[in-house]
Protein backbone atom coordinates (compact mmCIF):
# COMPACT_ATOMS: atom_id res chain seq x y z
CA UNK A 1 0.00 0.00 0.00
CA UNK A 2 2.85 2.36 0.84
CA UNK A 3 4.50 1.67 -2.52
CA UNK A 4 1.21 2.31 -4.28
CA UNK A 5 0.67 5.65 -2.57
CA UNK A 6 4.28 6.67 -3.20
CA UNK A 7 4.02 5.79 -6.88
CA UNK A 8 0.79 7.77 -7.25
CA UNK A 9 2.50 10.78 -5.66
CA UNK A 10 5.47 10.45 -8.03
CA UNK A 11 3.07 10.14 -10.99
CA UNK A 12 1.28 13.35 -9.98
CA UNK A 13 4.57 15.26 -9.65
CA UNK A 14 5.86 13.93 -12.98
CA UNK A 15 2.59 14.81 -14.71
CA UNK A 16 2.76 18.33 -13.27
CA UNK A 17 6.28 18.80 -14.58
CA UNK A 18 5.25 17.29 -17.94
CA UNK A 19 2.60 19.94 -18.47
CA UNK A 20 4.89 22.67 -17.11
CA UNK A 21 7.60 21.73 -19.62
CA UNK A 22 5.14 21.87 -22.52
CA UNK A 23 3.85 25.27 -21.39
CA UNK A 24 7.34 26.64 -20.85
CA UNK A 25 8.52 25.55 -24.30
CA UNK A 26 5.42 26.96 -26.00
CA UNK A 27 5.90 30.26 -24.13
CA UNK A 28 9.45 30.60 -25.45
CA UNK A 29 8.28 29.79 -28.99
CA UNK A 30 5.41 32.29 -28.85
CA UNK A 31 7.68 34.92 -27.34
CA UNK A 32 10.09 34.58 -30.26
CA UNK A 33 7.21 34.64 -32.74
CA UNK A 34 5.85 37.86 -31.22
CA UNK A 35 9.33 39.42 -31.24
CA UNK A 36 9.73 38.49 -34.92
CA UNK A 37 6.28 39.93 -35.70
CA UNK A 38 7.14 43.22 -33.93
CA UNK A 39 10.34 43.34 -35.99
CA UNK A 40 8.49 42.74 -39.26
CA UNK A 41 5.82 45.31 -38.36
CA UNK A 42 8.38 47.99 -37.46
CA UNK A 43 10.31 47.26 -40.65
CA UNK A 44 7.19 47.59 -42.80
CA UNK A 45 6.09 50.86 -41.16
CA UNK A 46 9.55 52.37 -41.57
CA UNK A 47 9.35 52.00 -45.38
CA UNK A 48 6.62 54.64 -45.74
CA UNK A 49 7.68 58.27 -45.52
CA UNK A 50 6.96 61.67 -47.08
CA UNK A 51 9.01 61.77 -50.32
CA UNK A 52 8.83 65.54 -50.67
CA UNK A 53 10.26 66.20 -47.22
CA UNK A 54 12.82 63.43 -47.74
CA UNK A 55 14.05 65.22 -50.87
CA UNK A 56 14.88 68.13 -48.51
CA UNK A 57 16.83 65.79 -46.26
CA UNK A 58 14.20 65.20 -43.55
CA UNK A 59 12.55 61.80 -43.07
CA UNK A 60 8.98 62.13 -41.82
CA UNK A 61 7.06 58.86 -41.60
CA UNK A 62 3.67 58.36 -43.24
CA UNK A 63 1.78 57.29 -40.13
CA UNK A 64 -1.42 56.22 -41.95
CA UNK A 65 0.40 53.83 -44.25
CA UNK A 66 2.65 52.70 -41.41
CA UNK A 67 -0.26 51.91 -39.09
CA UNK A 68 -2.05 49.98 -41.85
CA UNK A 69 1.08 47.91 -42.44
CA UNK A 70 1.58 47.27 -38.71
CA UNK A 71 -2.03 46.15 -38.18
CA UNK A 72 -2.00 43.84 -41.21
CA UNK A 73 1.35 42.23 -40.44
CA UNK A 74 0.53 41.64 -36.77
CA UNK A 75 -2.84 40.08 -37.68
CA UNK A 76 -1.35 37.92 -40.43
CA UNK A 77 1.83 36.77 -38.70
CA UNK A 78 0.13 35.93 -35.39
CA UNK A 79 -2.93 34.42 -37.15
CA UNK A 80 -5.36 36.57 -35.16
CA UNK A 81 -9.11 36.76 -35.52
CA UNK A 82 -10.94 39.86 -36.78
CA UNK A 83 -11.14 41.06 -33.17
CA UNK A 84 -7.33 40.76 -32.86
CA UNK A 85 -7.54 37.81 -30.46
CA UNK A 86 -5.43 34.69 -30.61
CA UNK A 87 -6.89 31.46 -31.96
CA UNK A 88 -4.41 29.52 -29.79
CA UNK A 89 -5.73 28.08 -26.48
CA UNK A 90 -2.66 29.45 -24.72
CA UNK A 91 -4.08 32.98 -24.85
CA UNK A 92 -7.37 34.54 -23.94
CA UNK A 93 -10.04 34.20 -26.64
CA UNK A 94 -11.87 37.30 -25.43
CA UNK A 95 -9.08 39.79 -24.72
CA UNK A 96 -7.54 41.30 -27.88
CA UNK A 97 -3.83 41.98 -28.18
CA UNK A 98 -2.63 45.57 -27.93
CA UNK A 99 0.22 47.18 -29.78
CA UNK A 100 2.01 50.50 -29.62
CA UNK A 101 3.83 52.17 -32.49
CA UNK A 102 6.43 54.83 -31.72
CA UNK A 103 7.47 57.06 -34.63
CA UNK A 104 10.63 59.17 -34.33
CA UNK A 105 10.63 61.57 -37.29
CA UNK A 106 13.64 63.40 -38.64
CA UNK A 107 12.04 66.80 -37.86
CA UNK A 108 12.06 66.05 -34.12
CA UNK A 109 8.46 64.89 -33.86
CA UNK A 110 7.72 61.90 -31.61
CA UNK A 111 4.31 60.27 -32.11
CA UNK A 112 2.74 57.38 -30.21
CA UNK A 113 -0.10 55.25 -31.58
CA UNK A 114 -1.99 52.59 -29.64
CA UNK A 115 -3.87 50.01 -31.68
CA UNK A 116 -3.71 52.38 -34.64
CA UNK A 117 -5.16 55.39 -32.75
CA UNK A 118 -3.11 58.49 -31.96
CA UNK A 119 -2.16 58.68 -28.31
CA UNK A 120 0.28 61.55 -28.12
CA UNK A 121 2.56 63.74 -30.17
CA UNK A 122 5.48 65.80 -28.89
CA UNK A 123 8.70 67.45 -30.00
CA UNK A 124 12.04 65.97 -29.05
CA UNK A 125 15.69 66.58 -29.86
CA UNK A 126 18.26 63.99 -30.84
CA UNK A 127 19.92 62.10 -29.25
CA UNK A 128 16.83 61.09 -27.32
CA UNK A 129 16.71 58.45 -24.59
CA UNK A 130 13.59 56.41 -25.26
CA UNK A 131 12.22 54.13 -22.54
CA UNK A 132 9.38 51.79 -23.41
CA UNK A 133 6.90 51.97 -20.52
CA UNK A 134 5.69 48.37 -20.68
CA UNK A 135 9.02 46.57 -20.82
CA UNK A 136 11.49 49.16 -19.51
CA UNK A 137 13.43 48.74 -22.77
CA UNK A 138 15.80 51.68 -23.26
CA UNK A 139 17.35 52.92 -26.46
CA UNK A 140 19.17 56.09 -27.42
CA UNK A 141 17.51 57.32 -30.62
CA UNK A 142 19.80 59.23 -32.98
CA UNK A 143 18.15 58.64 -36.39
CA UNK A 144 14.52 58.36 -37.59
CA UNK A 145 13.19 55.14 -36.12
CA UNK A 146 9.96 53.16 -35.80
CA UNK A 147 9.48 50.98 -32.72
CA UNK A 148 6.59 48.53 -32.29
CA UNK A 149 5.59 46.95 -28.98
CA UNK A 150 3.14 44.05 -28.93
CA UNK A 151 1.37 43.12 -25.69
CA UNK A 152 -0.03 39.66 -26.30
CA UNK A 153 -1.59 39.40 -22.83
CA UNK A 154 -1.29 36.54 -20.38
CA UNK A 155 0.15 33.23 -21.52
CA UNK A 156 -2.02 30.54 -19.95
CA UNK A 157 -0.10 27.69 -18.40
CA UNK A 158 -2.02 24.46 -17.95
CA UNK A 159 -0.63 23.94 -14.45
CA UNK A 160 -2.36 26.00 -11.80
CA UNK A 161 0.62 26.74 -9.57
CA UNK A 162 2.24 28.98 -12.21
CA UNK A 163 1.29 32.64 -12.33
CA UNK A 164 0.44 33.35 -15.98
CA UNK A 165 3.13 35.70 -17.33
CA UNK A 166 2.43 38.53 -19.77
CA UNK A 167 4.23 38.36 -23.09
CA UNK A 168 5.27 41.84 -24.21
CA UNK A 169 7.93 42.18 -26.92
CA UNK A 170 9.44 45.24 -28.53
CA UNK A 171 11.41 45.72 -31.74
CA UNK A 172 12.52 48.69 -33.77
CA UNK A 173 13.80 49.47 -37.22
CA UNK A 174 16.06 52.35 -38.05
CA UNK A 175 17.58 53.43 -41.34
CA UNK A 176 21.03 54.88 -41.00
CA UNK A 177 22.17 57.03 -43.90
CA UNK B 1 7.19 -9.77 -3.31
CA UNK B 2 4.07 -7.57 -3.35
CA UNK B 3 6.24 -4.45 -3.49
CA UNK B 4 8.19 -5.93 -6.40
CA UNK B 5 5.02 -6.67 -8.36
CA UNK B 6 3.63 -3.21 -7.62
CA UNK B 7 6.88 -1.62 -8.82
CA UNK B 8 6.87 -3.73 -12.03
CA UNK B 9 3.31 -2.59 -12.80
CA UNK B 10 4.02 1.09 -12.21
CA UNK B 11 7.52 1.21 -13.77
CA UNK B 12 6.46 1.60 -17.46
CA UNK B 13 4.29 4.58 -16.55
CA UNK B 14 7.08 6.19 -14.55
CA UNK B 15 9.70 5.51 -17.24
CA UNK B 16 7.55 7.34 -19.79
CA UNK B 17 8.14 10.71 -18.12
CA UNK B 18 11.94 11.08 -18.30
CA UNK B 19 11.88 9.81 -21.89
CA UNK B 20 9.10 12.26 -22.77
CA UNK B 21 11.06 15.11 -21.15
CA UNK B 22 13.93 14.26 -23.51
CA UNK B 23 11.67 14.06 -26.58
CA UNK B 24 10.08 17.42 -25.75
CA UNK B 25 13.50 19.01 -25.15
CA UNK B 26 14.80 17.76 -28.50
CA UNK B 27 11.71 18.98 -30.36
CA UNK B 28 11.94 22.37 -28.67
CA UNK B 29 15.64 22.70 -29.56
CA UNK B 30 14.88 21.88 -33.20
CA UNK B 31 12.04 24.39 -33.30
CA UNK B 32 14.02 27.27 -31.76
CA UNK B 33 16.97 26.65 -34.05
CA UNK B 34 14.63 26.47 -37.05
CA UNK B 35 13.04 29.78 -35.99
CA UNK B 36 16.48 31.43 -35.85
CA UNK B 37 17.36 30.15 -39.35
CA UNK B 38 14.00 31.27 -40.75
CA UNK B 39 14.43 34.73 -39.19
CA UNK B 40 17.78 35.34 -40.86
CA UNK B 41 16.44 33.96 -44.16
CA UNK B 42 13.50 36.37 -44.04
CA UNK B 43 15.92 39.30 -43.70
CA UNK B 44 17.65 38.23 -46.91
CA UNK B 45 14.32 37.82 -48.69
CA UNK B 46 13.31 41.36 -47.63
CA UNK B 47 16.44 42.75 -49.32
CA UNK B 48 15.95 40.70 -52.50
CA UNK B 49 12.20 41.31 -52.67
CA UNK B 50 11.32 37.63 -52.82
CA UNK B 51 12.57 34.16 -51.86
CA UNK B 52 15.17 33.52 -54.54
CA UNK B 53 16.19 29.93 -55.40
CA UNK B 54 19.54 30.63 -53.70
CA UNK B 55 17.81 31.76 -50.49
CA UNK B 56 15.57 28.69 -50.50
CA UNK B 57 18.54 26.35 -51.07
CA UNK B 58 20.53 28.04 -48.31
CA UNK B 59 17.57 27.74 -45.92
CA UNK B 60 17.17 24.04 -46.67
CA UNK B 61 20.90 23.41 -46.27
CA UNK B 62 21.05 25.26 -42.93
CA UNK B 63 18.08 23.30 -41.58
CA UNK B 64 19.51 19.97 -42.78
CA UNK B 65 22.88 20.77 -41.19
CA UNK B 66 21.30 21.24 -37.78
CA UNK B 67 18.51 18.68 -38.00
CA UNK B 68 19.88 15.19 -38.57
CA UNK B 69 18.25 12.66 -40.90
CA UNK B 70 16.36 15.27 -42.84
CA UNK B 71 16.10 15.38 -46.63
CA UNK B 72 15.34 18.48 -48.76
CA UNK B 73 11.88 17.14 -49.55
CA UNK B 74 11.00 17.08 -45.82
CA UNK B 75 11.31 20.88 -45.64
CA UNK B 76 8.26 22.41 -47.28
CA UNK B 77 8.52 26.00 -48.43
CA UNK B 78 5.63 27.93 -49.99
CA UNK B 79 6.81 31.49 -50.50
CA UNK B 80 6.72 34.41 -52.88
CA UNK B 81 9.10 33.58 -55.71
CA UNK B 82 8.53 36.63 -57.91
CA UNK B 83 9.85 40.08 -56.96
CA UNK B 84 7.72 42.33 -54.79
CA UNK B 85 8.55 46.04 -54.64
CA UNK B 86 8.41 48.87 -52.14
CA UNK B 87 5.33 51.03 -52.55
CA UNK B 88 4.55 54.57 -51.47
CA UNK B 89 1.25 53.48 -49.93
CA UNK B 90 0.55 50.25 -48.07
CA UNK B 91 -0.50 47.52 -50.50
CA UNK B 92 -0.84 44.01 -49.09
CA UNK B 93 -0.40 42.56 -52.59
CA UNK B 94 3.21 43.72 -52.52
CA UNK B 95 4.03 41.84 -49.32
CA UNK B 96 6.26 38.78 -49.42
CA UNK B 97 4.40 35.77 -48.01
CA UNK B 98 5.99 32.57 -46.74
CA UNK B 99 5.02 29.26 -45.16
CA UNK B 100 8.04 27.19 -44.11
CA UNK B 101 7.59 23.92 -42.23
CA UNK B 102 9.71 21.10 -40.83
CA UNK B 103 8.55 17.66 -39.67
CA UNK B 104 8.27 16.72 -36.01
CA UNK B 105 8.82 12.96 -36.12
CA UNK B 106 7.90 12.07 -32.55
CA UNK B 107 5.54 14.05 -30.34
CA UNK B 108 4.86 11.49 -27.60
CA UNK B 109 7.44 8.95 -26.40
CA UNK B 110 6.19 5.38 -26.15
CA UNK B 111 3.15 6.15 -28.27
CA UNK B 112 2.30 2.45 -28.67
CA UNK B 113 1.75 2.24 -24.90
CA UNK B 114 -1.10 4.74 -25.26
CA UNK B 115 -2.52 3.27 -28.47
CA UNK B 116 -1.29 6.13 -30.65
CA UNK B 117 -0.07 5.10 -34.10
CA UNK B 118 3.24 6.35 -35.53
CA UNK B 119 1.33 8.28 -38.21
CA UNK B 120 -0.71 10.15 -35.58
CA UNK B 121 2.43 10.81 -33.55
CA UNK B 122 3.93 13.01 -36.28
CA UNK B 123 3.33 16.62 -37.08
CA UNK B 124 4.77 19.64 -38.83
CA UNK B 125 5.89 22.94 -37.34
CA UNK B 126 4.98 25.90 -39.54
CA UNK B 127 6.42 29.38 -39.64
CA UNK B 128 4.22 31.56 -41.82
CA UNK B 129 3.39 35.18 -42.30
CA UNK B 130 4.19 38.17 -44.44
CA UNK B 131 6.97 40.72 -44.58
CA UNK B 132 7.47 43.96 -46.48
CA UNK B 133 9.80 44.06 -49.44
CA UNK B 134 12.66 46.56 -49.42
CA UNK B 135 13.32 46.13 -53.15
CA UNK B 136 13.03 49.36 -55.10
CA UNK B 137 10.82 49.32 -58.18
CA UNK B 138 12.87 49.46 -61.41
CA UNK B 139 12.88 52.95 -62.97
CA UNK B 140 10.15 53.44 -65.53
CA UNK B 141 7.96 50.64 -64.16
CA UNK B 142 4.95 52.33 -62.54
CA UNK B 143 2.54 49.35 -62.80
Amino acid sequence: MKVYILCIAVLIICTGFFFFQIGSDRQVEYSELIKSTANNAADAAALFYDKKKFSHGVKVYDKDAGNQAIAYIIKDNLNLTERMTFRSPYFSASEPIHYHAYYFDGDGKFTIYRDGSLQSSSSISYPYLFQEEKTGYKKTITVPTVIVTINAGSFKYQVQFIKDPDIIRTSGYEYKD
Amino acid sequence: MENFIAAIVVLPFLLFFPIQYGVEAVNHAHITHFEAIAESTKEEAKQEGYFTPQIIDKLKQSVMDSYKNLSPSDIEITATTVPRYRTDQFDQRELITYDISIPIDKIIAGNELFGISDADNRGRYHIKGSIASELLMPPGDKS
